[in-house]
């Protein structure tokens, strides 16, 4: 009888994590894009760590390379254009960068899933949701059809699809778009990976859904236990779902550290910025947002010294000629600005939190805040 | 308090999106405006960068104008393309290619090179002008299926689907065989039967561009309807046909010489690209040339056109870059 | 008491719906239904809501993009619903759209200068060529823009900046009112504070007023005088802005409060958030009664049957809840 060729095999998440490695390593990471109009850095030396059961947060806005970092990170950009300039990405003490096409294969969708952010245009709309969640499950796990299909109506279940049974039978386009990111999250977790990668996974969404996505990752997080890399322009997206997060900016991380750490001690004008720019839901009088102003810049034609200082409002002349390198500050935390360490400057500008207004004086409350 | 400062500092600094409009940017902008851009410059830019299409459009270029000019020089230095002269027909019939006769001589004697520049005055005669008929038609009709919708856009795209499902060689004979041979009803029935690709293209385009935002846009600013199509719609659909009807160019030159091959176009002795490979298959095994020489002629015209095509969707796209 | 600028009353609007052939049954989307507002001159109201909850529709009938069904719109004391194709063009000259989406709104053939131009060349305001130019250069560079990039074309910019554009535009004639369609909802937050300040300085200035589209709430929080909250087409609550944040009272319009993330870890941990099941029904088939019991978790027998009407809860404050009392969602979520 013919048999379909499957390939089950010791997987690379079955193994232990070496001694003193963590289960992602990225570092110093370098792609760049070789174009007619001249070399894109677009991911300018990425450097971070993730082990399982925690969550990444990486900010920032459209064109500073989150997203091309991950996708040079899962072997999904084209080579050429794009060319590794530099750094490693190791997986389990395996470097990723050396895997042949063939073993990347079996590391995407099984080890390290990734979820984007269009629901519409992620799905195959000519396949029923039950074969496209299947589909992992039969390349990697070799499944027989019956068997893939009984586990995909437990997915759709766990990502809490009512009537699982009858809409494994259903097209993509007979669902909407939340139900449609809980099915790319069901097929991303198909195959229990170890790290999950989600792409701005709540930006096309409507706020109630977002709500209900977010709280999704997080209940599938505590249940299997896999890492979590969550990409997005909104800080406030990832404020109680991030251990660490990394803030991007024209291709480098401009800072690092807990979600406390930035939340509440960061010291790079871009992540105020970022914070500042979210409309405070927590208003008694109106008063003009504070955007950061100007648009990210080209990736072509970087500015000189520090990439941010065209829109930074406090940069000197210091920041203009020298770009700043990373500066320590505290044990996990770094931040790519020439005044990082600087606390006069940091108190003054830093964003107001709900911490540091509690720490305030009483009367200092009220005018700080409008 | 501290925050205080520091939005107003970036207050500060953001108020250049709303101060005072300076004289000195007036002026940049008049001059900018004037030294204007228009779509087809900055097509034709772009064009300019494609080796290929450059390749292509020089090619047709230079066909084009041999063509023109050939009654000048050609009867001078190669003679008549369908005149014999029975005196020398014998020692002149098929010579192989030589300093005298470039692509070598037929059965009559006449040189190949002159029939081959004669013939490609039927070639792309019959190319641009089919293809003329056949794009304002498909045009028309795929204007009206779209704009008007409906009854109109379901009768006339049933009629091009009955068209579509005819062979379209065989569909172009049997209207020869009503109207007869010959040049003019070639150009005529090509033309005629191209129309449905063209509509349905054209169709497509338009109703796509219609979703546009920026469509609503105009009507919202009060435009008329005659303005929405000239300044939206159309400069926003036609690009897709600039590059249908130029590859259309090529495929209706290749239908003229399988016509006139088969006997239902071009009649002898005027040459054409198609009668010449039909005369010169007799001789396929002993002189080649015979046959090869057209048939380079039409793979290189029928290329030429193709790659031109390419590149003008390449540099009508305006997601491409400028740089 | 001014008049107001736009006065909209009982706005209906149904698409109807491709009924197989075999049924009988003609079906359709009732994708608005008695709808009612006012805007005040220089004022904005903010119109909150899900996709497909009608927004879109509603802005789109008031500029009459699409036809309403039924309905009254009055603008500046005329009835929009029955101008003539002559006064509709005038009407167009004061009301004005912006889009959501900052690359589909613009022609992708058009230079920006030609885009901004373009409702003074269809009103034929400016015929002088350079007092045209001079102007829409003056526009630009209001709106933050270069104005030595009049000649570029909308791929050359960004998301932020061709959204820019399309205000200009819309500001090109002056107009009364200005419809903007979710303008934000595209861009990078960092982007999207620097238009809705920039929104709120060209609102001072000319004393424009707006409607105000969106589906985040603290967005439109930011921007509106009077906030109205819509759902699966009907309006629940209508109330100025600082008593809908104080005293929300639908409680779908506490849940859209309680979905707005912070950027503030504590706060997120500590506060009560309402995360409502399941997504809107559809609307060929709204659900009877009230069309949110279907999701509301406060829904009871009442909620399933009976249609609850708009209630004046005192100062302007409008609430189509059965139960639905002011409470102070201060006290128990959002409070630092």
């Amino acid at each position: 009888m013919f048999k379909k060729k499957t390939r089950v095999q010791m997987h690379l998440k079955d193994q232990p994590v070496p001694e003193g490695a963590h289960l992602l390593e990225v570092d110093d990471l370098k792609m760049y894009f070789h174009t007619q109009d001249g070399v894109v850095k677009a991911v300018d030396g990425v450097s971070y760590t993730l082990d399982r059961g925690e969550t990444l947060g990486v900010v920032g806005e459209s064109g500073s390379g989150k997203s091309v970092t991950h996708l040079t990170i899962m072997g999904l950009i084209d080579m050429p254009p794009g060319r590794i300039e530099g750094g490693d990405v190791r997986y389990r003490g395996q470097s990723l960068l050396k895997m042949s096409e063939e073993q990347m294969q079996d590391i995407r969708g099984n080890d390290i899933a990734m979820i984007f952010q269009d629901p519409m245009t992620s799905l195959n709309p000519v396949y029923t949701i039950g074969r496209q969640l299947g589909e992992g499950l039969r390349l990697h796990r070799g499944y027989s059809k019956e068997e893939a299909l009984k586990r995909s109506v437990e997915l759709l279940d766990m990502v809490g699809i009512p009537n699982p049974e009858q809409r494994v039978k259903d097209y993509p386009h007979q669902f909407s778009g939340g139900m449609r990111q809980r099915v790319m999250i069901a097929m991303a977790l198909a195959c229990d990976p170890d790290i999950l990668i989600a792409d701005e996974p709540t930006t096309a969404l409507d706020v109630t859904i977002q709500a209900q996505i977010i709280e999704l990752m997080r209940e599938m997080q505590k249940k299997n236990g896999n890492a979590i890399v969550m990409i997005t322009h909104d800080l406030g997206v990832v404020a109680d779902v991030a251990d660490k997060i990394m803030v991007m900016y024209a291709g480098h991380p401009v800072e690092f550290g807990t979600a406390e750490e930035i939340f509440y001690n960061s010291t790079h004008p871009y992540t105020w910025g970022l914070i500042r720019s979210i409309p405070d839901p927590v208003m008694t009088e109106k008063h003009p947002l504070t955007p950061i102003k100007g648009n990210p810049p080209s990736l072509v034609t970087l500015p000189s010294g520090c990439a941010f200082s065209p829109r930074c409002p406090y940069a000197t002349d210091k920041c203009r000629a020298e770009r700043p390198g990373r500066i320590m500050v505290g044990p996990n935390h770094y931040s790519c600005c020439h005044y990082s360490l600087d606390k006069d400057f940091v108190a003054k500008n830093a964003p107001k939190t709900s911490r540091s207004k509690a720490a305030a004086p009483a009367h200092a409350e009220k005018g700080g805040e409008a | 308090m501290a925050d205080n400062t520091a939005q107003t500092q970036e207050k500060a600094n953001d108020e250049n999106t709303l101060g005072i409009f300076s004289a000195k940017a007036a002026a940049a902008a008049v001059n900018a405006q004037t030294s204007s851009r228009t779509m087809w410059g900055d097509a034709w830019k772009r064009l300019k960068r494609n080796k290929l299409a450059m390749i292509g459009m020089i090619w047709i270029g230079f066909v084009i104008v041999v063509a023109l000019t050939a009654d000048l020089w050609v009867p001078g230095t190669l003679g008549s393309p369908t005149e014999t002269d029975s005196a020398t027909m014998a020692q002149n019939s098929r010579l192989a290619p030589s300093a005298e006769h470039p692509f070598g001589t037929d059965t009559l004697g006449r040189d190949v090179l002159c029939r081959v520049i004669y013939g490609s005055r039927i070639s792309l005669a019959v190319g641009v002008l089919a293809t003329a008929i056949s794009t304002v038609l498909g045009l028309i009709m795929g204007a009206l299926a779209a704009y008007y919708g409906g009854i109109w856009d379901t009768i006339i795209m049933r009629l091009a689907d009955i068209f579509l499902a005819f062979p379209y060689t065989l569909f172009v004979i049997a209207m020869l065989a009503v109207i007869g041979p010959g040049i003019q009803n070639v150009f005529i029935a090509i033309g005629i039967l191209g129309w449905p690709s063209i509509a349905r293209v054209f169709r497509s385009a338009i109703l796509t561009v219609k979703e546009n935002d920026y469509v609503d846009a105009a009507r919202a600013m009060g435009a008329s309807d005659a303005r929405i199509i000239a300044r939206h719609i159309f400069p926003n659909s036609v690009a897709v046909i600039v590059v249908y009807a130029t590859m259309n160019i090529g495929s209706a030159i290749l239908t003229e010489a399988a016509l006139s091959f088969l006997g239902m176009g071009v009649q002898a002795p005027n040459p054409s690209w198609g009668i010449m490979i039909q005369d010169g298959a007799t001789y396929l095994a002993t002189q080649p040339w015979l046959m090869i020489m057209p048939g380079l002629a039409i793979l290189t015209t029928v290329l030429a056109f193709t790659l031109l095509g390419d590149g003008l969707r390449d540099a009508l796209d305006v997601k491409m870059k400028d740089a | 008491m001014t008049e107001p600028l736009l006065k909209v009353e009982h706005l209906t609007k149904e698409f109807p719906v491709d009924s197989s052939v075999f049924s009988r049954e003609k079906r359709k989307v009732s994708a608005v239904s008695d709808v009612s507002f006012e805007i005040y001159p220089g004022q904005t109201l903010g119109l909150v809501g899900e996709s497909g909850c009608g927004k879109s529709t509603t802005g789109r009938c008031i500029m009459r993009l699409i036809e309403p069904t039924s309905g009254k719109i009055t603008f500046d004391g005329k009835d929009v619903t029955k101008m003539s194709r002559k006064e509709l063009k005038a009407m167009r000259r004061d009301m004005q759209y912006i889009f959501q989406d900052p690359y589909a709104s613009l022609n992708p053939r058009m230079t920006i200068g030609e885009i901004v131009s373009e409702p003074l060349v269809i009103h034929n305001l400016m015929p002088d060529k350079v007092e045209r130019i001079k102007y829409v250069a003056s526009l630009l560079d209001m709106v933050g823009l270069n104005p030595e990039h009049i000649n570029r074309y909308p791929h050359e910019f960004s998301g932020g900046q061709r959204q820019r554009v399309g205000i200009a535009r819309a500001f090109a004639l002056k107009p009364k009112l200005i419809i903007c369609d979710e303008p934000v909802s595209a861009l990078d937050v960092s982007i999207q504070a620097q238009v809705l300040n920039l929104l709120a300085d060209l609102q001072q200035e000319f004393g424009t007023a707006y409607l105000f589209i969106a589906h985040d709430l603290s967005v439109v929080q930011h921007v509106s005088d009077h906030v109205a909250v819509m759902y699966l087409g009907n309006l629940m609550e209508y109330a100025d802005w600082k008593e809908l944040y104080e005293k929300p009272c639908h409680p779908y319009s506490q849940s859209l409060l309680s979905a707005v993330p912070v950027p503030d870890p504590d706060i997120q941990h500590s506060r009560k958030r309402i995360i409502l099941a399941g997504d809107p029904p559809s609307p060929i088939d709204p659900p009877s009664g009230c069309r949110f019991h279907t999701r509301c978790p406060l829904a009871t027998e009442k909620c399933s049957k009976e249609h609850p009407e708009l209630r004046d809860l005192g100062g302007g404050h409008f609430c189509a809840c059965h139960y639905g009392q002011p409470f102070p969602i201060k006290d128990s979520s959002i409070e630092l």
